[in-house]
């Protein structure tokens, strides 16, 4: 799991337009209005970043918005579909 | 680094593309640059007073050693006086978009004179068609009235993007209003043609979506290439937001089939 945050935060640090080293981001950070303040596009393509390093593919029915207010949370997810 | 920039319109595909590009692990994809009522008031101000060394801090930030490119989406209207005159009436969007549009417009108006704004849109632009290094990739769409069809569902009923297979309103049928059809054809048209000229002596590639959406790999074969950038196998969460025929699209097909019979614009009704 903690490795699981850890490319998360990699992936907002190394593809986003957000300034910030993994250091800089909280466990808890949110990537909606409450936090990163992505956009629909910028959500987009964190998405597909997150999709192509794990490898796993999201069903339509994952994809709410309460996924992106915790990447701890997303990260837990993330792991219940590797496993 | 390879630095570049995608050229386009509004419902030309670049979100998908731009969505391909972002998987690339040695991409780095700006979000809209330009977009300016998009952004918050303050920001815009910034990027007014100063567009290059805006534009310049973004393409020359410090990135991570994986980043071999990077890149941002500009439209024709993007930074430029057409940008406050819109391709479909303000009125047939939905109220979300209507009211910033509006309010934008105020904001501009009331903050700075039309000399001033245009003196500073022409910085940006002059320095994008400069010598430099910038890459172009021109996206286009060979059918321009589905770009209209799409650019219209989406005003009205806000949705952009269409994320997998997730439910939203683009079953929604429209009707054309011809005049405006016509017009939005003839702009169209006529902002391809000036920026081909405008950028005739850069490193362009000129790429179009219903080339990338038939045979993926071949086009992003020639865009890798272009780019000095290793082939990756990229993918996209980006659905088509409009499914079926352009018949099933538009309430009043025939009749616009009709009206467009005899001029140069009868091709975008035949599939």
């Amino acid at each position: 799991m903690e490795k699981i945050l850890n490319d998360v935060k990699k992936i907002i640090a190394t593809k986003l337009d957000r300034n910030l080293s993994v250091e800089q981001i909280s466990d808890n950070a949110s990537l909606l209005e409450d936090g990163l303040c992505l956009d629909s596009i910028a959500l987009v393509n964190f998405l597909v970043n997150v999709e192509n390093h794990f490898n796993i593919e999201f069903n339509d029915n994952e994809i709410v918005q309460d996924l992106f207010r915790d990447i701890q949370k997303l990260s837990l997810f993330i792991e219940t579909k590797l496993n | 680094m390879t630095r570049f920039f995608i050229l386009g319109t509004a419902r030309c595909g670049s979100n998908f593309f731009l969505n391909l590009l972002s998987s690339h692990k040695n991409i780095f994809v700006y979000e809209e640059l330009f977009n300016l009522d998009r952004l918050s008031r303050d920001l815009a101000g910034i990027i007014i007073e100063n567009p290059v060394k805006y534009l310049e801090d973004k393409l020359y930030a410090k990135f991570h050693e994986d980043i071999m490119a990077v890149c941002f989406k500009i439209f024709y209207d993007h930074f430029t006086p057409d940008y406050f005159i819109k391709n479909i009436d303000v009125n047939s969007s939905n109220e979300y978009n209507r009211n910033r549009m509006v309010s934008f417009d105020d904001f501009i108006n009331k903050t700075y004179k039309k000399e001033y704004l245009e003196q500073q849109f022409n910085k940006l632009w002059n320095y994008l068609g400069g010598d430099n290094d910038l890459k172009i990739i021109h996206l286009k769409r060979r059918n321009l009235l589905k770009t209209y069809l799409s650019l219209k569902k989406a005003y009205t009923t806000g949705e952009w993007l269409k994320i997998k297979d997730t439910s939203c309103n683009s079953n929604r049928k429209i009707t054309i209003d011809y005049p405006e059809c016509l017009k939005y054809f003839e702009r169209i048209e006529t902002f391809e043609k000036k920026y081909d000229d405008f950028f005739r002596h850069k490193n362009v590639l000129t790429l179009f979506y219903e080339d990338l959406a038939q045979n993926q790999e071949l086009a992003l074969a020639s865009i890798f290439n272009f780019l000095s950038i290793p082939s990756q196998r990229l993918r996209s969460v980006l659905k088509k937001q409009i499914q079926g025929t352009l018949q099933e699209n538009i309430i009043n097909y025939p009749e616009a089939k009709q009206f467009f019979n005899n001029s140069k614009w009868i091709k975008y009704f035949e599939e």
